[in-house]
């Protein structure tokens, strides 16, 4: 993956990535620390993508789960890879408080993604997030097409219905 | 977009178009480089560049005064996730104040797979004067409890760093520890005058010798040593790494 691929993503998915952190967090500043190490470690680790990892979006939330996952155990967020590349992370402002927050009401959909059944969140994340054929995930599982679309049906009645639930 | 966005795309852009700094860790790079000869005969001449401690005098003007020896830093004050205890300090002329920092770790692993560390402890270069979280860079290695950070070399070790150095790499600090024994450090290279330096004692009660030595690069072949107080060197020493031996 080039460094413009790495910036296409974060223009794409930067904010949609930091919503999900500050939802997991309750932290703007820990979310900001956090989408800043994940972007900047998914720089450092650019040349070890390949498409068998999965689509790049499937990667980038990966590292974030990671960067998530060590910011619970330490109670820090780590800035290795921002050391690394010599990244400042900017200073939030009120409104960037603000709008971290109304992010977070954005990516309900993400982390309800993650209650699913691994089979379904699979299908699912390939299919709608990552933008996979149908065929395509069904020879990367090794199931028939019409497995997969059953997997996707069920994943979307039940976010359906968790969604529902909440509102 | 809001400013937070903005402002880290100009940062990842900025950084996507520059060399990433090479932070190398201990755990690493020495026991990876190939064996080599003894260090050869005597030293000839004494180049006291620095040798650590409160006594060096090249301490930048404003900067941040390094902790004594033996200060405890509570884990709220570090970024180790563990509290420190401060074994060395001193400044160099480019890179500024310095302290040799020793905290505890129960192992991590980062699942990126950029960096691994040990259960034991970890032995982190401290450069105070430079823009990281929490009053400046931090960079080491970790290890098994008798290692000290410094897994495959645990007596004497080695780590090199090229931080706060404008252009990069004009000086480069090579720290570590040797053994109670160590009378002195010294590195040589092929054609270079030897670079030597008397290490200061940790915290009472604490095993080791500290030191950390500026280097300007380049310095093909040059390996770093201890040598005990008949002036006879106490290991097969260790290999520095590019960008000093570039």
């Amino acid at each position: 993956m080039t460094p413009a691929e790495i910036e296409e993503l974060y223009r794409d998915h930067a904010r949609r990535l930091a919503g999900y952190l500050m939802r997991a967090t309750s932290d703007p500043e820990v979310a900001a620390d956090l989408t800043a190490e994940t972007f900047a470690a998914a720089l450092v680790a650019r040349d070890r993508y390949s498409a068998e990892l999965g689509a790049p979006t499937t990667w980038l939330y990966g590292i974030a789960a990671h960067k998530l996952s060590d910011w619970r155990r330490r109670g820090y967020a780590e800035d290795r890879a921002r050391r690394r590349l010599g990244i400042e992370r900017p200073a939030l402002s009120a409104e960037d408080v603000v709008e971290l927050s109304r992010l977070a009401e954005e990516v309900t959909v993400v982390e309800l993604l993650e209650e699913l059944p691994p089979d379904q969140r699979k299908a699912v994340r390939s299919r709608l997030l990552d933008d996979l054929a149908y065929g395509d995930i069904a020879v990367a599982e090794g199931v028939s097409e019409a497995a997969i679309r059953q997997r996707v049906s069920r994943g979307l009645a039940s976010l359906r219905h968790r969604i529902g639930g909440e509102r | 977009m809001t400013d937070f966005f903005t402002a880290l795309g100009l940062e990842l852009h900025a950084a996507a178009r520059r060399s990433p700094r090479r932070m190398v860790t201990l755990g690493q790079a020495p026991g990876t480089l190939a064996a080599a000869a003894l260090l050869a005969a005597a030293v000839a001449v004494v180049v006291a560049v620095s040798g650590g401690g409160d006594r060096d005098s090249a301490r930048v003007t404003g900067a941040p005064t390094p902790d004594p020896v033996g200060t405890h830093i509570r884990k709220e004050q570090t970024l180790y996730g563990a509290g420190a205890l401060v074994v060395a300090n001193g400044a160099a002329p480019m890179t500024g104040p310095w302290q040799i920092e020793v905290s505890r770790t129960n192992g991590e692993r980062d699942t990126s797979a950029t960096w691994m560390w040990h259960r034991g402890y970890c032995l982190w270069l401290h450069v105070l004067d430079s823009p990281g979280p929490q009053g400046g860079i931090r960079l080491g290695g970790c290890g098994t409890p008798r290692s000290l950070g410094f897994r495959k070399t645990p007596g004497f070790s080695r780590d090199q760093s090229m931080m706060n150095s404008e252009p990069p790499g004009t000086e480069i600090l090579v720290w570590g520890r040797v053994p109670d024994r160590a009378a002195k450090v010294v590195i040589t290279a092929p054609g270079r005058k030897p670079i030597e330096v008397v290490p200061t004692d940790g915290p009472k009660h604490f095993p080791g010798r500290f030191y950390a030595i500026p280097v300007k690069p380049p310095r093909p072949g040059a390996r770093i040593n201890w040598l005990d107080a008949s002036g006879k060197p106490g290991s097969r020493g260790i290999a520095l790494m590019p960008p000093i031996t570039r």
